[in-house]
């Protein structure tokens, strides 16, 4: 709420989202505020100037007296400064002119209220309070009935303009945030890419290095240390590779198309099926569609395959089903395996990064895979979820939009 | 009648000492022995190939280089710029040899003329599988353009 305090410092991010001249005229035609509008509130003005301070006041009372607003202020003195201050404010609502120094001053306060972390209903709600401080006197004032609908027609006008801004200045604010962070990991995954990638080739390479060159003159105990070594920075290396794959899933621009379900989990399944030497068998229900993106169903398809080959690897054989059925009204895809399963109990680990319910020697892998599938399928609109039993398999449904069975 | 062509120059622009020792120990087992300089920065590289202190390398000399992207001082596609941007070397064979598969810098890297760009494997079978390649490919099968006044 202070001014003084933290006034400085929003000056750039209120350059940066002032409207044009174009836009806020185009938002004064939308809310059809005219010459007329002007007119008509500083008429208004003048009837209430005098009673901005009583307003003010009042509304103070109001605000100190919930905790949440009040502890925004460090003490009397700063009430009655931004008291002072809240007087223009609201002064200038009808005196105008509703120009773009008008909008940019608009802006600025609710960059700084922003920036101080009031809630934005706390905001609005001072408008409501204006709002009725407003029509009071104009329900009296000496003005004929059509004078007096008009003046509160522009009074509502110019209410929500203020309004608009308000909620801009919040959301515009919000959203460079994110970008930041956005940007932030842009950078945090591309430096992954270049830093953590070199120490674990020393790691892999000089460990391997020294087996190759000096394996004979070491016992067995050195060379199998030396294994050790090597082994764990190819772990480090997978790890490190599955979570740029996720983080790149997360920022990988997305083309909205008709996509063949069961022609790219055909796709999928047919290298796995020849790595299997054993009797798997597949059945894809044909003609399942769906519009996305063609290349993140099929990563989405390739890890949910993937799991379902490797957890029924250790049975002779195996049924895998994809295949899709209504759910509650709704069309829903499952992937179906009569594999190694899981235990329900555990089932909101599974969609976590790095979660594994199945020790690493049984089954190999980074315990990504689900937590890639999730965000593909959020990104799309989706929810995916599992069902399952230790030793009798899992099913993995997921929806994506506009699924449908086009033979 | 055909001429063989010169030995070149592998010219290994890298700030790893680790990688250096891992791409030298690569080219030894492979039985690449070209003569091999190792520039440890961007500064270096240039200086290299467009210095004036008449050191380093001269136009028709032949020179692979093996240019890393992440380098002290001017980074890898500074280097490539400048090489590019001077008539002598625009010519030159350069690989990008990095740690890095990025889209973005295999887009910058291309744009900028490189003439190919490989990922450093962090596997050491992968790595020295992947030297190898580039020495038999890029030093020896590959045929670049002799300097017009030779």
């Amino acid at each position: 709420m202070s001014s003084r305090r933290l006034g400085t410092g929003v000056e750039p991010l209120v350059h940066e989202i002032c409207p044009t001249a174009a836009e806020l005229e185009l938002r004064k035609r939308y809310l059809e505020f005219d010459a007329e509008d002007e007119r008509r509130l500083r008429q208004l003005h003048d009837l209430v100037a005098g009673s901005a301070e009583p307003v003010i006041e009042a509304f103070y009372r109001h605000l100190l007296s919930f905790p949440e607003t009040s502890a925004f202020f460090s003490g009397p003195d700063e009430v009655e400064h931004v008291k002072r201050a809240q007087v223009r404010y609201f002064q200038r609502l009808t005196r105008g002119p509703h120009d773009l120094s008008y909008a940019e001053d608009r802006l600025r306060i609710g960059a700084v209220h922003e920036r101080v972390g009031l809630e934005v209903k706390y905001y609005l709600g001072s408008y409501c309070r204006y709002l009725r401080e407003l029509l009071r006197p104009l329900a009296t004032a000496p003005l004929d009935s059509d004078d007096r609908q008009a003046t509160f027609d522009s009074l509502l006008k110019v209410v929500f303009l203020d309004i608009g801004l308000a909620i801009d200045a919040y959301v515009l604010r919000r959203e460079r945030e994110l970008q930041a962070a956005i940007s932030e990991l842009e950078t945090f995954n591309y430096s992954v890419s270049h830093d953590l990638r070199a120490p674990l080739r020393a790691i892999i390479g000089f460990s391997e290095a020294l087996l190759e060159d000096s394996g004979e003159e070491l016992d067995e105990e050195a060379r199998a240390h030396l294994r050790f070594i090597a082994q764990g920075g190819r772990r480090m290396s997978q790890l490190v590779e599955a979570l740029l794959t996720l983080s790149r899933i997360s920022r990988a621009e997305m083309i909205a198309q008709p996509v063949s379900i069961s022609e790219t989990a055909a796709a999928v399944a047919e290298p796995l099926m020849t790595a299997n030497h054993r009797s798997v068998e597949l059945r894809i229900q044909p003609g399942i569609w769906t519009t996305g993106d063609a290349r993140l169903v099929s990563v989405l398809l390739q890890n949910l395959l993937g799991n379902a080959f490797k957890f029924t690897s250790r049975h002779q054989t195996a049924l895998i089903e994809v295949g899709l059925q209504q759910r509650e009204g709704e069309p829903v895809v499952y992937v179906r395996d009569d594999g190694a399963g899981f235990d329900m109990a555990n089932a909101d680990r599974l969609f976590g990064v790095f979660q594994r319910l199945h020790p690493e020697s049984e089954f190999e892998g980074t315990g990504t895979g689900l937590a890639t599938a999730m965000r593909i399928v959020r990104r799309h609109g989706g929810r995916i979820w599992a069902e399952g039993a230790l030793d009798r398999g899992a099913t993995l449904y997921f929806t994506l939009p506009d699924l449908r069975v086009d033979e | 009648m055909t001429m063989r062509q010169p030995v070149p120059t592998i010219v290994l622009v890298e700030d790893s000492p680790t990688d250096e020792a891992l791409a030298l120990r690569a080219f030894k087992r492979n039985g690449i022995s070209n003569p091999v300089v190792v520039l440890r920065d961007g500064i270096q590289a240039v200086e290299y190939f467009l210095g004036t202190s008449g050191a380093g390398w001269r136009p028709g000399d032949p020179h692979v280089v093996l240019l890393d992207l992440k380098l002290p001082r001017l980074n890898g596609f500074q280097v490539l710029k400048r090489l590019r941007g001077d008539e002598r070397t625009r010519t030159l064979p350069v690989i990008v040899l990095t740690s890095s598969d990025e889209q973005r810098d295999l887009v910058e890297a291309y744009r900028l003329g490189v003439n190919s760009y490989i990922r450093k494997p962090v596997d050491f079978a992968e790595f020295a599988e992947t030297v190898k390649t580039i020495g038999h490919y890029w030093v020896i099968l590959n045929l670049v353009p002799r300097p017009p006044f030779r």
